[in-house]
């Protein structure tokens, strides 16, 4: 691995495997990003933090922050690749520069085996996604290429359009955003997916609330033949490289709206109150604030503007059932908050 | 009921509102969610002033000519959205001046006022919870709505095309000081700070941003005074979680940016210092960008992103040159005061650069 102190990949390396402690790690990624990161750097110091004394004082940095500065630790030219958020018309789009590939291709695949390869679930992966290689500044489109090249019974490839999908004979793992997936089931209604098939969905809630209802989603899905159970959502974006995934294929809940977004082993999610930015009790609403080592390039504590609902888990982390991501409009006149018209 | 009655009506009703003393002014403070009572009070009082019979009678009289000869609506539907009392009252008011049959949803945020003004009018209001029942979009010939862009695209969607309808949407306002020495002084600083901390900052009348045609000192001075003057305010309420997000990602935004920041770590009020570039923003809740601008010619490169969506431009320093108040108006502006008057507007205002009640009649040809 290049573009990364030695020291720090292993150690990440080992933290993926289990075998490393997440207070070290995040300890020394957290030092390396403050003396690397001029911009970090700033942050930690106007927020007067120089020591930690858990992984829960590293300052974190709103994503937003990527959209107006270089948010990279090490010479943004070297990167082996720069991911871009999608952002919309007139906004600035937020760049992610990835030094070295090999971390995130690590963890995410880890993430993706545990979430999604159970065993007599589908190996044919087809994605309504892009490749990588057309979209070579998509994260998303980066790992799930590697998936499919990875994990993926012969035939697994991006998908040239959704009508495709009905040649398939065998039962088959389809990857795609919320909002694609959306638009293929809800343009051919007379899709059925074979029986066993699967579904991997991600994003795609972005903005409002009221945009995209998740349980509607879940209606076209069983149109098509895929029960809840077999419907894993994915939650991640491109200011982070690891993943959260909420649930296992085969085993997912069919409550869709209680579905819990757990971390990926070695990540960490706080919920926290937007004024204080402290943790909100279990079952209180807040912003969501994760840590990922693996964003050893960055910075590794991104808050971000999603809003979750906290859920202890059993091993003593949090978990969160995700609610919407907040607007963010400046301009509202007389009505900041939203009226529903009905 | 003649119209002159009307005026006395409405004039008494918006009183009770706006007197401390009064029960309905009381309860309306005690109960509303989203701000403090006594930020609710002090806006009620500073807002509703101006709205006296002889400011109703006012409008009524500057109207007149623009209405003869037109038809005022029968039967006009309010959709009342946000959260301030003062901008549901202009909505009622015009058709209620005109004679209209009024029935009022009210905001899903805030069913509070539609039932307490309603009780100031002597129950003349019709208020429903929703507007979905037969007939009704079909039977109104006017109709004021009063919320974001979307939902008053949607209520447009829904009545015929032609019917007359004003429509409150997304609007923002914000100041403008001339010159350096301007913007060093305390009463500058103290009328900027009235007009953010009004009603928390929540309308279309509050400025998100004050330009200051001057340097990075003079922008700083002056972000330091109303520093000082917005400490002094009572604590606000929260307002929900979506909102307070984007106040974070504000003050998150000007960490990572190395701008100069004021304000306490719970968010309570906030100031940032930005040199050049162009108007972003703020997302109320008492939090301002002062921004210096080199000179006023660059003022509409500025303001660019909100052409079409300035309410009002609060002026330190003035009068304006007519050429820049021409620019603010065909961006929008409907309103250019002295910054602590923003949010006083009488009641002849032509809220949004319309004649409001000229713009709920309708006007025919009879050869």
């Amino acid at each position: 691995m290049n573009g990364y102190p030695p020291d720090i990949v292993d150690s990440v390396r080992k933290l993926v495997e289990g075998r490393a402690e997440l207070e070290y790690v995040t300890a020394r990624i957290y030092e390396y990003q403050r003396a690397n990161n001029t911009a970090y750097a700033r942050v930690c110091e106007r927020r007067g933090v120089q020591e930690i004394r858990s992984w829960r004082d590293i300052p974190p940095v709103h994503v937003d922050s990527f959209r107006h500065a270089v948010m990279c630790t090490g010479d943004p030219t070297t990167a082996e690749a720069v991911f871009r958020t999608s952002g919309t018309t007139g906004d600035l789009q937020g760049t992610h520069h990835i030094l070295d590939l090999e971390p995130y291709r690590i963890a995410s695949m880890k993430g993706f085996e545990d979430a999604l390869l159970r065993p007599g679930m589908p190996r044919l992966m087809l994605s309504l996604i892009g490749p990588a290689d057309a979209l070579p500044h998509s994260s998303l489109a980066r790992m799930v290429s590697w998936a499919m090249d990875r994990f993926g019974a012969p035939g697994s490839g991006p998908l040239v359009s959704p009508i495709d999908l009905q040649k398939y004979r065998d039962p088959f793992l389809l990857l795609g955003t919320a909002f694609g997936l959306a638009e293929c089931f809800q343009r051919h209604p007379a899709l059925r997916l074979p029986p066993g098939s699967a579904i991997m969905e991600t994003g795609g809630f972005k903005g409002r609330y009221k945009e995209l209802n998740r349980s509607d989603l879940h209606d076209l899905y069983h149109r098509a033949g895929v029960p809840s159970t077999h419907v894993v959502g994915e939650y991640g974006m491109t200011e982070l490289c690891s993943q959260w995934y909420d649930g296992q294929i085969g085993s997912a809940t069919c409550d869709v709206a209680e579905r819990i977004y757990v971390p990926a082993p070695w990540a960490r999610t706080r919920i926290l109150d937007a004024a204080t930015m402290d943790d909100v009790a279990p079952g209180d609403v807040g912003l969501l604030c994760h840590l990922d080592p693996i964003n050893i390039g960055s910075v590794q504590m991104i808050l971000t503007s999603d809003i979750g609902r906290r859920v202890a888990l059993d091993d003593g982390r949090d978990g969160f059932i995700y609610i919407g991501r907040a607007s963010g409009a400046v301009i509202r006149g007389c009505s900041l908050m939203d009226e529903v018209v009905s | 009921m003649t119209q002159h009655a009307r005026v006395h009506r409405l004039a008494q009703a918006i009183s009770r509102l706006s007197d401390p003393g009064d029960k309905l002014h009381q309860r309306l403070c005690a109960e509303t969610p989203h701000m403090a009572p006594e930020t609710m009070s002090s806006g009620l009082v500073a807002s509703l002033t101006p709205w006296d019979e002889t400011g109703l009678s006012a409008l009524v009289a500057e109207e007149q000519s623009y209405c003869s000869g037109g038809i005022p609506p029968q039967l006009c539907l309010v959709v009342l959205g946000g959260v301030l009392p003062p901008s549901h009252i202009q909505a009622i008011a015009y058709p209620y001046l005109l004679g209209a049959e009024i029935i009022v949803k009210h905001p899903s945020r805030d069913p509070l006022f539609p039932a307490i003004f309603s009780e100031a009018l002597d129950d003349e209001l019709l208020v429903v919870e929703r507007l979905g029942f037969g007939g009704v979009w079909s039977r109104a010939d006017a109709a004021v709505a009063v919320g974001d862009d979307e939902s008053i695209h949607a209520i447009s969607q829904r009545i015929a095309a032609a019917t007359p309808m004003l429509r409150f949407g997304h609007r923002t306002a914000v100041c403008l000081v001339l010159g350096g020495g301007v913007a060093r002084t305390q009463s500058t600083a103290q009328s900027i700070a009235t007009s953010i901390g009004i009603f928390d900052q929540l309308g279309c009348l509050s400025p998100r941003e004050v330009l200051v045609v001057g340097s990075e000192d003079d922008a700083s001075a002056l972000a330091e005074a109303v520093s000082q003057e917005l400490a002094q305010y009572p604590l606000r309420r929260s307002l929900g979680l979506e909102v307070e997000s984007s106040i974070r990602a504000f003050r998150e935004s000007g960490l990572i940016g190395s701008y100069a920041i004021w304000g306490p770590d719970d968010l309570q009020w906030g100031v940032q210092v930005r040199v050049g570039g162009q108007h972003e923003g703020t997302p109320g809740g008492r939090q301002i960008i002062i921004r210096a601008i080199e000179h006023l010619s660059a003022l509409p490169e500025v303001i660019a992103p909100v052409a079409g969506r300035l309410s009002a431009v609060g002026v330190s320093g003035g009068p304006l040159d007519p050429a820049t108040t021409r620019m603010l108006v065909r961006a929008g502006a409907s309103r250019i005061v002295e910054p602590g008057q923003l949010q006083a507007p009488p009641p002849t205002w032509p809220h949004d650069g319309c004649r409001p009640l000229a713009s709920l009649c309708r006007w025919f040809s009879h050869d």
